[in-house]
């Protein structure tokens, strides 16, 4: 399990040559998995402030759909279908932590006073918050801080 | 030191400007711009902590010196480091430092002179390790931080003693604590407080057995030595020590304390002056033997040290700013500070030998100096104490010393046949350099000849020092005479016997090695070898030993705690649904594959298998939020193990033997099981789950109190956390390094 070198003509669905195939089966859960967790890291972290779930958890779901792609078809091409580098979700994260408390300050409470307000929509009013900001920031410095470590771990194996 | 490399560089504006900023201050407090006042800044409430400013009679005196030199300093460092790219940053240093010591004399605070005096402790070690090329510099760098630094410390847990006796204590109220804290002079831990103060005042003064680190410091560029190592920073000890007195100077120990280290620092440096050759290093021990004065001085009765200590403190650096000035001239002109090679440089330069002579004519002490004001200062305050006998007899040696120091400083550097051996340049100094050092040993010159302007700025000073009694400078002639001609006779014969007498000092020179500079040295290298054992008794590489030392000391950690705990209740066995049992079920099965597997990659499964079975009792016992999070963190974690683990080799070394391994394993996982049982039993504290439960929805509009307490209750924590995390992430990546990256950089 060596990967191969940059393939400019590699993409989804394929693994980096140098690697064994893998078995068709795995190949197409990959397809279907990754998309999946994604997804559900979303929503995990959508509606974490009142059921079951949030940023951290989120983040944690959203690795495992890296990590998928990397163990399947290799680093390489789990950076290609990341396409933001790792380090740089992270920083953005902390970056959207970090704003999503401003308001407040401008508001003159104390920094990371979450604001709510609702947004009329189709179905109800939505609920948007200041602190689904932070979860998410919460979820992309996750993301970024342990897909980084892991790949640079697979690359380095 | 002063070689310029590289192609010249012309001074800034600000660099040959700078000298106007201490002359600013100094105006204003020779005009009287600043008189007695307070004013406080509010810092720390709580802790009675302000930013709190006082001026007296001590600190203008201490500003006046500190401005005075300071313009001198100015004027003439631009010169000495002419053409040199690294003025600038010469100049910023000097600027900050000058800064720093005007804060830590007017500070009134505690802490506010503590903030000062470790900036002025900072700046001396980027000053003397100027010269960062210089492996000396650095050294000598190192050691004067790690003397004053710990200094520092002491100082710092003095202040808090002093604090804890006497709340809210300020440097204005030693003066009259009997009335502010009037318990404080009763109690034990005041003087503790006072005594660790001391130890800070003592490594910042260079006293003995904390001087080594001054002497070493002249490796610092000569503006730094004039200023910081002769004339300013190191008296911030000795006036540190002056605060404290009016409050100790009635206790016997604090006495007998400055008395005795006084004493001894000062003999012990008047000898080592004699066995240097180089004239920077004669100044610097002659330097110490002076501070060794000032710190006996004040261990004399009052009121008439308190004017001899100001008088010779104001004496002192107008005589010693202009011998370390002429000791640089020196240096730049015949490129070497020995006073073997050193003789007529009076046609070299002859206003260096003409400030050489006004500043040795009032080191020694000679009528119609400063110098002979601070002596007779000296005599009087001895005369009217009930002193010791050592302490006149130190006196004695220091002037006899310092009389055959300003000798060597002037006549055997400066008169006498030239050497032809030294090249010497044919243009004359420039005189950025030449007219500091004369301008300040004239002023000394002109103080010593007429008392008039500064007897009140010294008599106020003293006052700060000795609050009650009357003051007077007087002179008494027989006194003076004896004094005079005993300490120029003696001198005179040190002079002339200078060579001979080094030469037998050279023989004692196997006894420095029980010397406090020996033992820095043997403290440095103990350090790094006990580092070094630590490091290597701990730091193994063995998997299996750190993961039993792990094992071990979290029982012996839980220990404690499980002794005295309660048995474990029938409750907590309680039987549960059907959820429960699949998780026990699944978490008892990965214990027993891991157990049972041969190699790590199945051991690793099975672990994994554990956790999910705990995410399965934590669904279904009421904690979804920790279910999921356990999932998502277990298949994290073996992926990423499983991915570590490729790289696993294992130790060659012998690992714990399987008895250790089992024991440490049973201890652990035993003392844990029974720890987390015991939580149960005992009654469960609701306080925080109400509070979260009730506060969740109407503070933060959410009903899962997990999801609020991370990102509202503590959202500044996991800022913290997640910041964290991004580090670390950032950190662990320049370690792992990429496959071929290697190739692909050489």
């Amino acid at each position: 399990m060596t990967p191969g070198e940059p393939d400019p003509k590699a993409v989804e669905g394929q693994s980096a040559p140098g690697r064994p195939a893998p078995s068709p089966i795995v190949l197409l859960a990959t397809g279907v998995l990754y998309p999946a967790l994604l997804l559900a890291a979303v929503l995990l972290t959508l509606r974490g402030h009142h059921e079951p779930g949030g940023g951290f958890v989120g983040g944690l779901f959203a690795t495992v759909a890296v990590m998928t792609v990397a163990l399947v078809q290799g680093p390489k091409i789990a950076r290609r279908r990341l396409r933001i580098p790792p380090i740089a979700l992270a920083s953005v994260g902390v970056l959207l932590a970090l704003c999503s408390g401003l308001p407040a300050l401008i508001a003159g409470e104390p920094f990371l006073t979450h604001a709510v307000g609702y947004l009329p929509m189709i179905g109800g009013a939505w609920k948007l918050s200041t602190a689904l900001l932070f979860d998410f920031g919460v979820l992309l410095c996750v993301l970024g801080a342990v897909t980084g470590f892991c790949l640079r771990l697979l690359e380095s194996a | 030191m002063a070689a310029v490399e590289g192609p010249s560089v012309p001074a800034p504006l600000w660099v040959r400007l700078a000298w106007l900023a201490p002359a600013a201050l100094f105006a204003a407090v020779a005009t009287g711009l600043l008189p007695d006042s307070e004013w406080r800044i509010p810092w720390v409430p709580s802790l009675l902590a302000d930013f709190g400013f006082r001026i007296d009679g001590l600190t203008r005196l201490m500003l006046a010196l500190i401005s005075g030199i300071g313009i001198g300093v100015f004027v003439y460092a631009p010169g000495y480091l002419a053409g040199d790219p690294r003025l600038p940053r010469l100049m910023a240093l000097l600027v900050a430092f000058f800064l720093a010591m005007v804060g830590a004399v007017v500070a009134d605070d505690p802490w506010t002179l503590l903030l000062f005096w470790e900036a002025t402790s900072v700046l001396s070690f980027l000053l003397v390790g100027f010269d960062r090329a210089n492996v000396r510099a650095r050294d000598a760098a190192r050691h004067a931080l790690l003397i004053t630094g710990f200094g520092g410390l002491a100082l710092l847990g003095g202040l808090v003693l002093m604090q804890q006796s006497a709340p809210g204590l300020r440097l204005s109220h030693l003066v009259h604590l009997g009335g502010t804290h009037p318990g404080a002079l009763t109690d034990p831990v005041f003087h503790a407080g006072v005594a660790l103060v001391l130890v800070g005042a003592f490594t910042k003064s260079a006293q003995f057995p904390f001087h080594a680190w001054l002497p070493g410091a002249m490796t610092a560029p000569t503006p730094v030595s004039a200023y910081l190592h002769s004339a300013t920073m190191v008296k911030l000890g000795v006036y540190l020590m002056a605060r404290l007195d009016p409050a100790m100077n009635g206790v016997d120990w604090w006495k007998n304390t400055l008395l005795a280290v006084g004493a001894f620092t000062a003999v012990f440096a008047s000898v080592q002056t004699l066995r240097e050759r180089d004239i920077k290093r004669i100044l610097a021990w002659s330097t110490v033997a002076a501070l060794g004065t000032l710190t006996m001085l004040l261990g004399l009765s009052e009121p008439l040290s308190g004017v001899a200590f100001s008088a010779f403190l104001l004496a002192h650096a107008l005589y010693k700013a202009p011998l370390f000035f002429v000791a640089g001239n020196l240096d730049h002109e015949a490129g070497t500070r020995q006073i073997d090679h050193l003789r007529g440089m009076r046609r070299a330069l002859p206003f260096s030998a003409a400030a050489a002579v006004l500043a040795g004519v009032s080191m020694a002490g000679l009528p119609s100096s400063l110098g002979v004001v601070a002596k007779d200062a000296i005599k009087l305050a001895e005369a009217s104490s009930d002193t010791y006998w050592y302490v006149g007899t130190a006196s004695i040696a220091v002037g006899i010393v310092a009389v055959a120091v300003a000798a060597v400083a002037t006549l055997r550097i400066f008169f006498g046949p030239p050497n032809d051996e030294l090249a010497t340049s044919a243009h004359p100094q420039s005189l950025r350099m030449s007219l500091p050092p004369l301008a300040i040993a004239l002023v000394g010159l002109f103080f010593g000849l007429w008392h008039g302007p500064i007897e009140g700025s010294l008599l106020e000073s003293a006052r700060a020092i000795a609050p009650f009694g009357r003051l007077e400078l007087e002179v008494v002639w027989p006194t003076r005479l004896e004094s005079l001609l005993l300490a120029v006779g003696g001198g005179a014969l040190l002079f002339w016997q200078w060579d001979r007498v080094h030469g037998w000092l050279e023989r004692l020179a196997a006894l420095d090695i029980i010397g406090p500079a020996s033992l820095y040295e043997r403290a440095l290298v103990g350090v790094k070898k006990g580092a070094g054992a630590v490091t290597r008794a701990t730091q193994h590489g063995i998997l299996g030993r750190y993961v039993g030392v792990l094992a071990i000391a979290g029982a012996a950690l839980v220990l404690p705690f499980v002794a005295r705990a309660p048995l474990p209740t029938a409750h907590a066995f309680a039987p549960a649904d059907a959820g429960l049992a699949a998780g026990c079920i699944a978490v008892l099965g990965g214990a027993g594959l891991a157990l049972a597997a041969r190699d790590v990659l199945g051991r690793l499964l099975g672990a994994g298998l554990v956790g999910m079975g705990s995410a399965v009792v934590f669904l279904f016992g009421g904690a979804p939020d920790v279910a999921f999070t356990q999932l998502a963190v277990e298949t994290v974690f073996v992926i990423v193990a499983a991915t570590a683990l490729r790289r696993y080799v294992p130790a060659e070394r012998p690992r714990l033997t399987p008895n250790w391994r089992l024991l440490a394993a049973a201890a652990f996982g035993g003392l844990l099981s029974f720890a987390s049982l015991a939580v149960f039993a005992a009654p469960f504290d609701t306080a925080l789950t109400d509070f979260f439960a009730g506060a969740s929805v109407p503070q933060a509009n959410g009903r899962n109190v997990t999801n609020v307490v991370l990102v509202d209750f503590r959202a500044l924590d996991t800022l913290g956390e997640i910041t964290v995390l991004m580090l670390v992430g950032l950190a662990a990546l320049p370690l792992l390094r990429r496959k071929g990256a290697k190739e692909a950089n050489t």
